[in-house]
């Protein structure tokens, strides 16, 4: 009789993971496991990032951000987003940052003041650096989603008029293609 | 008795060494930090990124934040006087953050990274006058006869500019040869420091050779630190900005008795840490471990010395203390 249980239980031991995994029971796999379905996810919790607006996420390690003309581009393209008549009608402009080993509120605070420095005073989320890592950033992502927070492309980070241009042109189609 | 004798001065001998062994140890050289103000005060606003650190003539202490598009005045104990600087293309603002800076006598230089403009300022951050040069720049040092001796990035074709003397207002006045140059942009990068009676001293950040002019700007001297290779290493075509190899020298400064200090960088025994201090002979006289990894090394000529630390984020002075020399 021991000898059967002992049986029993080492065959539910091993066993157990496969039957989970086709019950479905157990941790569910992450749902956010894709960028873009994190970001989308995690665009409503982000202060100050209005609800039926088209949103232009920016993605970037700040560590990083050492390349003048990254930074340029980065803010310039800020300015021209949030420019009176650029754009029919506002979009959500939302930072997703990489977290690194200070201590939040720290680089918190330190980001604000960036940001406040740099004219560019947006809302911002961190992302703590394991997710990030997962993400495969090589230096700055830019996407755009809708207004019903449906991923639509990933952009390259405009760094001349032109690229701002057209930026600013896709945005509106996308406004378009929402409406109708 | 023979074998008490031979004992004794065995004993003696031994006992010898030991105390000759111990006195060179306390014969040698030794330049000591001791902490004295901080910037910003704990509680102030961080700095995003310090870029350069200068004082003046009064001990105030200037600090430019990169990413804060700003220069920020301090008092010598560290209270903050004035706050200059935004972003934006009108004159006296920074289109892009102030990296590096220079003070001599009441005139404050700027410069934004990854520019080729100066930006000179009264200590008062009233804007007297830019001067666009040739090619982005390095570092800078403003020099008592009223030039600046500037570092620049330069094309192989005229790497011999890359350290000119300017006139305030960016007219060329005399190309200054560096030893050993490579005629690559990159690894011709140079720091530089001055000292008080307008001697240069300049290191490459990427090849094992600092070299000092006299007020001159004749070459006195070059020589190379020990223990560190020849150069980064690392396959650099000319002309060509693929990849950055790690620096060997990282800052240079002089104090105010002609000693100079030289930073290493990733090659050390503590990289962004080791500081050799030698004479204009390259005699290393002593060494010192700073306490923080950092990119930047500030000698006030008043005997304090200024590093960046905590990932930029702050500022520290100590005042150097010599021991033996």
């Amino acid at each position: 009789m021991k000898r059967i249980l002992r049986i029993v239980m080492i065959a539910g031991m091993l066993l157990w993971p496969v039957y989970s995994g086709v019950a479905g029971v157990g941790p569910a796999a992450t749902p956010d496991s894709s960028m873009e379905e994190y970001l989308r996810n995690a665009l409503p919790l982000v202060a100050g990032v209005t609800s039926g607006r088209e949103s232009v996420v920016i993605v970037f390690d700040f560590l990083r951000f050492g390349c003048v003309p990254c930074l340029n581009a980065f803010l310039d393209l800020c300015d021209t987003l949030r420019s009176p008549g650029v754009l029919t009608s506002p979009v959500n402009i939302v930072l997703f940052i990489r977290r690194d080993k200070e201590s939040k509120h720290e680089q918190e605070r330190r980001m604000r003041s960036w940001l406040r420095s740099s004219g560019a005073d947006l809302p911002f989320r961190f992302v703590e650096a394991e997710r990030y890592e997962r993400f495969g950033i090589a230096d700055v992502a830019l996407l755009l989603f809708d207004r019903s927070r449906v991923f639509d492309a990933f952009v390259p980070l405009p760094k001349t008029g032109e690229e701002r241009t057209f930026l600013i042109k896709r945005i509106e189609r996308l406004k378009e293609s929402v409406a109708r | 008795m023979h074998r008490t004798l031979i004992v004794t001065v065995l004993i003696i001998t031994v006992l010898g060494h030991i105390a000759m062994a111990a006195g060179g140890q306390k014969r040698a050289k030794a330049v000591v930090l001791h902490e004295i103000a901080r910037y910003p005060w704990a509680g102030g606003e961080p700095f995003t990124q310090v870029g350069d650190v200068a004082t003046d003539r009064d001990g105030n202490v200037y600090v430019t934040d990169e990413y804060q598009w700003s220069v920020r005045k301090f008092s010598p104990n560290g209270a903050m006087l004035a706050r200059y600087g935004r972003r934006g293309k009108l004159p006296g603002a920074f289109q892009s953050g102030p990296a590096r800076i220079d003070c001599l006598n009441d005139t404050l230089a700027v410069i934004g990274m990854g520019s080729n403009r100066v930006q000179f300022f009264t200590r008062e951050f009233q804007p007297i006058a830019e001067a666009d040069l040739p090619g982005a720049i390095l570092d800078l040092a403003l020099l008592p006869d009223g030039s600046m001796a500037v570092a620049t990035v330069q094309p192989p074709a005229r790497a011999d500019r890359t350290l000119t003397l300017y006139t305030k207002s960016g007219a060329e006045e005399l190309p200054v040869p560096l030893v050993g140059q490579r005629r690559d942009p990159v690894l011709d990068m140079t720091c530089l420091a001055r000292d008080r009676n307008g001697l240069l001293a300049v290191a490459y950040r990427f090849v094992n050779t600092v070299m000092v002019f006299d007020n001159h700007h004749m070459l006195l001297k070059s020589f190379s630190l020990p223990g560190l290779p020849a150069s980064s290493g690392g396959e650099i075509a000319a002309g060509s900005f693929n990849g950055m190899p790690d620096e060997l020298i990282r800052d240079i400064g002089f104090d105010e008795r002609g000693n100079i200090f030289v930073l290493s960088g990733e090659f050390s025994a503590h990289p962004g840490r080791d500081v050799f201090v030698t004479d204009y002979h390259g005699t290393v006289r002593a060494t010192v471990l700073l306490p923080d990894r950092t990119g930047l090394l500030y000698l006030d000529q008043r005997g304090n010395l200024f590093t960046r630390e905590q990932k930029r984020t702050v500022v520290r002075k100590y005042r150097l203390e010599y021991r033996r020399f």
